[in-house]
């Protein structure tokens, strides 16, 4: 025991050392004292004409993790299967432009939540931590006191509600208890919620806990409108605030300076028609300061080292490789599995 | 209630206004009624159509269809079958179809379906439907869509169909390889026009002909062959049509189906579409789909009309629109009050399936639209896009119409009258009578210590009111009230215990007094009348087929004819029963009309507005002035109104008004030549509604010898029993 405290002392300050002399860091870094990211990517509606809303949510989703946010810090709710819709001319597909260069349904997407699993309930759960005990880790916001959120919401919303599916919704105020109740059990240190709904910013109004840096696609009476239309689909295929956040993140990239609040003016009114609204009261940083990687990007532990790194063993490489292999036999397993059950006899 | 049998509610002040008032307030609420109804039409009082469904997304799909080809193809190939084999027969080209569509690829199945004529001497007719499934191919077979079109020969009167045949086939080869469709689309074609289409429904929903709930299920207003007759076996025989269409079976079904559309080309080449909406009984399809389809036309450039509204005349003169409005609400009046489905998509509805025809017109079709010569011609290409825009809007939806109207009228193609909108035009209509029976029951319940207007000549009727309402006041008052008249009534004062027994006597003395039996058991008699009129038609067939050998049609004619002069001359005799009539006995008659005649308007106009308005804007006027004849009333007056209520007899106003519009259509004749065209229109119009209200479920028919009939003998007989004073 007293080995390893006196091994990592001697770590810390080296580390103490090398970040403080031998480097230098730009003045952002400093300021967040967060220790990883996570995402909660929801998609609220389903239903053909909402197909928009699917394919918003899996652009973020696409931007998020190419920001380099892991699959397994993103939970991704979507309530329905557009891509398998027996309506779309172009089937196992989902595109978020009418060029349809990118399908953003592509190889590599992780739907945590589907169909009538996204619920209020399911939701709210997921926030809160207060989930089932046999609920796998996918499905689990297994956040700390060091975690920046990001949570994006889309679908149909009304003022001060959320439509979620077809039968039920969340208000504003059971959000802002949620974002609290995570506050209290330190499941984040800073969250950052964005809402591209019609009536959009009467979701974040109730909100009372700190740390929360808030935006929204339209304000109170507005609504949110959609880009364009894919004539080929037939449908409105992606919704405009979205269409021009994306437009941004697309020149966003891990190592960029971009700011939290060249994000937060992304939209203005003659682009999204509606009024985008920011909430920063609640946020105790100053949203030029903060990089837009401390919510879209993700921290990677760096251990910086000033010592050379002597490689005593280094592997030779073989120049001939004479060895011929034997086929490995291969058969199926016996169907009854005879193999067990002679021991016992 | 209270408010009502309050005795001394005579001198309150609004009983006495009403008194005073209300010839002129019904006069007014009619004029109200009228002049709001065409109000309606005017731009101020009607909306612009929108889309409530949010699934349809409609028009946002680029088009693909490129079969114009093919379709050409298929509509000569399809004439050039008819004009090689079957030239001089009415039969369909099965052969042919099945062949073609199973060429496409589509499940093909035929439906036989047989007609036992219910008014015939037995006549026996088949028919063959075609129909093939375009089966969705990523989904199960839970819902479909609809294309139909009808057959019709070469022979046939009507214009052909052979333009929508073609274009269908064109249409399924197109659909067949497409991936996008939710539900499966059948192709169908009938035959016999509706008569096709109702068996092929029927079957499609497993409606037997034996079973009993085949017209129970249907909500149908009346079950032919009812228990009634089951006791005279001979009866049996004649009034026995439950089995008049056997639908037989469907080999081959998809899902429920969720629209429906119907298609009457006559050749690619016309001018514009008329679009018909009209169903069965004057239902509607939702206006969500009207809209589609009349959207849909402007995206592909097709000009589209509804009957007096054209697409590509648009006027910025608001007096103008407003005519032109007018009209177009007419002609939906005209075409909605018979309750006969002017294209094959009216038989859909009553299935709950929203459906509505597109028919080809040209500039020599009726109408005659202005600037009709100068507008390019449709083409198989314009038609197929068209037809694939709707299709694809459809297939989009996610459950049944049911966001928008389905009770509204149409002011013009984008214009529309919701039914909180009209209504009050039938409400006033109907207030009017339901104020004048009011009136009626006030002047009945008189005070005569309080009374202002001091009728004091019929101060004696005090006890007929107090026997009707024997069983609204309390008995202490009833006796006050009955002490002070007269001395017979003593008795009744006297033996408080035995009131209600004293009464009963008091009613068989029949001292001025009132009988419920009387009234009542005339009212039930006349309804009664009224229900065995509705049953007569097949005995009048089966009367004329045997000892004179006539057609149906005009033994039935001749029937009601006949039954209806045996009303005109009897029925005033059968209020006269043992004792003279009073003044209240033929004021409450005349009230027990007004009531039924104004709510059977009002329910009826609640399903089918111009046929519920129409009969409250012709029978209001009779209610209004029928009143209780007295010895000193004016002679011509009374002479009047005896003819106006002849007049409104309804085969007679049917009469009269098939002769006006012979009139209208052959204004050269001789007034003969007049007359007896309007009487050949009448006797196919009660034997084209009594067929349809036997086969399909028509109420017009029910309506008139249930509801109208009644209250019309009512009426006349109010008027041809004088009362002495």
């Amino acid at each position: 025991m007293v080995l390893y405290c006196q091994i990592f002392l001697i770590v810390s300050y080296l580390l103490h050392f090398s970040l403080g002399s031998a480097v230098e860091l730009p003045e952002q870094f400093h300021k967040s004292n967060h220790t990883n990211n996570w995402a909660v990517l929801v998609d609220t509606s389903r239903f053909w004409f909402n197909y928009r809303h699917v394919a918003n949510v899996l652009s973020i989703y696409r931007s998020v993790k190419r920001l380099g946010i892991p699959d397994s810090q993103i939970i991704l709710m979507i309530s329905d299967d557009m891509a398998c819709n027996p309506r779309n001319p172009r089937p196992a597909t989902i595109f978020n432009n009418a060029h349809e260069q990118i399908n953003v349904y592509g190889d590599d997407v992780e739907v945590d939540y589907r169909g009538y699993e996204v619920s209020v309930e399911n939701f709210v759960r997921l926030l809160t931590g207060r989930v089932p005990p046999d609920t796998p880790k996918s499905k689990r916001l297994l956040t700390d006191e060091g975690s920046n959120i990001l949570i994006y919401l889309t679908g149909h919303g009304g003022d001060g509600f959320l439509k979620f599916q077809d039968s039920e919704e969340i208000t504003s105020q059971e959000l802002a208890d949620a974002l609290e109740q995570m506050w209290q059990k330190r499941r984040y240190n800073e969250i950052f919620f964005i809402i591209d709904t019609c009536q959009a910013s009467s979701m974040y109004e109730k909100f009372y806990s700190p740390n929360i840096l808030a935006t929204a696609s339209s304000l109170v009476g507005e609504d949110s409108l959609s880009h364009h239309v894919d004539s080929a689909i037939g449908v409105y295929i992606i919704d405009r605030y979205t269409y021009y956040v994306l437009e941004f993140l697309e020149n966003v990239h891990p190592n960029s300076k971009k700011t939290m609040s060249e994000f937060l003016s992304v939209c203005p009114k003659s682009a999204c028609l509606s009024t985008v609204g920011v909430r920063r009261d609640l946020f105790k940083r100053d949203p030029n300061k903060v990089p837009i990687t401390d919510f879209f990007g993700s921290v990677r532990p760096v251990i910086i080292t000033t010592d050379p790194i002597y490689i005593k063993h280094a592997p030779k490489r073989k120049k001939t490789l004479n060895v011929t292999r034997v086929p490995e036999k291969r058969e199926y397993l016996p169907q009854f599995p005879m193999h067990l059950v002679k021991n016992t006899i | 209630m209270g408010l009502l049998s309050d005795p001394e509610y005579g001198s309150v002040k609004w009983v006495r206004v009403l008194k005073k008032v209300h010839s002129p307030l019904c006069f007014i609420c009619y004029i109200c009624a009228i002049g709001w109804f065409f109000m309606l039409a005017h731009r101020e009082f009607n909306n612009e159509t929108y889309f409530s469904e949010n699934a349809l997304l409609p028009g946002l799909v680029t088009n693909e269809f490129d079969a114009e080809y093919s379709a050409n193809k298929f509509y000569k190939e399809f004439l050039q079958e008819l004009e090689d084999k079957y030239e001089d027969s009415d039969e369909m080209p099965v052969p042919w179809l099945v062949g073609k569509m199973s060429q496409l690829d589509l499940e093909v199945y035929t439906h036989n379906f047989t007609l036992n004529y219910p008014l015939g001497h037995g006549q026996v007719y088949k028919g063959t439907n075609v129909y093939g499934i375009l089966r969705a191919p990523r989904t199960s077979s839970l819902e479909a869509l609809v294309v139909t079109a009808p057959f019709r020969s070469l022979s046939s009167h009507q214009k052909g169909t052979a333009a929508g045949i073609g274009l269908m086939l064109a249409f399924a080869q197109f659909a067949r390889p497409q991936k996008y469709w939710a539900k499966d689309i059948i192709f169908l074609i009938t035959e016999h026009e509706q008569l096709g289409m109702q068996a092929w429904l029927e079957a499609y929903h497993g409606l037997r002909r034996e079973s009993d709930t085949f017209y129970t299920s249907l909500s149908s207003f009346w079950q032919p062959g009812s228990e009634l007759f089951k006791h005279f076996k001979v009866l049996e025989k004649i009034t026995d049509q439950t089995k008049c269409l056997d639908p037989g079976t469907l080999k081959g079904r998809s899902g429920s189906i969720q629209a429906a559309i119907n298609l009457e080309f006559h050749t690619p080449k016309f001018k514009y579409i008329e679009v018909k909406v009209e169903g069965l009984n004057g239902q509607l399809p939702n206006l969500d789909l009207v809209n589609l389809v009349h959207k849909l036309c402007i995206k592909s450039n097709l000009h589209h009309s509804y009957k007096n509204s054209y697409s590509w005349i648009r006027t910025r003169n608001k007096m103008d629109e407003w005519i032109n409005n007018i009209w177009t609400m007419l002609g939906m009046v005209g075409s909605q009050i018979a309750g006969v489905p002017n294209g094959n998509h009216g038989l859909f509805h009553r299935f709950n399936i929203e459906a509505l025809t597109l028919e080809g017109r040209d500039a020599s079709d009726p109408g005659q639209p202005p600037r009709i010569h100068s507008l390019h011609q449709a083409s198989f290409h314009r038609l197929g896009i068209t037809l694939e825009s709707i299709l694809r809007s459809l297939n989009n939806l996610l459950e049944r119409f049911h966001q928008s109207y389905f009770f509204y009228m149409l002011a013009a193609t984008n214009r529309f009258i919701s039914i909180g909108q009209y209504m009050p035009s039938l409400c006033l209509l109907c207030g009017a009578m339901l104020i004048r029976a009011l009136s009626l029951w006030v002047t009945l319940q008189k005070d005569d210590e309080k009374d202002v207007d001091k009728e004091t000549v019929k101060d004696e009727n005090k006890v007929a009111e107090g026997e009707k309402d024997s069983k609204e006041l309390p008995k202490e008052l009833l006796k006050e009230e009955v002490q002070e008249v007269t001395k017979d009534i003593v008795q009744v004062k006297e033996q408080a215990e035995k009131n209600v027994k004293e009464k009963v006597e008091l009613k068989n003395i029949g001292v001025n007094g009132f009988s419920l039996a009387n009234i009542g058991g005339n009212y039930l008699l006349v309804h009664l009348m009224g229900y065995t009129v509705m049953n007569l038609p097949p005995l009048f067939t089966y009367i004329g087929a045997i000892h004179f050998s006539l057609p149906s049609e005009v033994s039935v004619f001749y029937g009601l004819l006949s039954s209806s002069a045996l009303f005109i001359i009897l029925t005033p005799k059968c209020l006269k029963t043992t004792s003279k009539l009073t003044y209240d006995e033929l004021t409450i008659v005349n009230i027990l009309m007004l009531i039924e005649l104004s709510t059977a308007c009002l329910a009826i106009g609640v399903h089918n507005f111009p046929l519920g308005v129409c009969l409250a804007a012709l029978y209001t006027p009779l209610a209004l002035i029928v009143g209780v004849v007295e010895d000193k009333q004016g002679r011509f007056l009374l002479f009047i109104k005896r003819v106006i209520c002849l007049l409104l007899q309804p085969l007679l106003i049917l009469m009269i008004l098939m002769i006006l519009y012979s009139r209208v259509l052959f204004p050269e004749e001789g007034i003969f030549m007049m007359m007896s065209r309007g009487k050949d229109a009448a006797m196919q119009a009660i034997m084209f509604s009594i067929v349809d209200s036997m086969i399909y479920g028509n109420w017009l028919f029910n309506i008139v010898c249930t509801v109208i009939l009644p209250t019309w003998i009512l009426s006349w007989q109010i008027l041809w029993n004088k009362i002495q004073i």
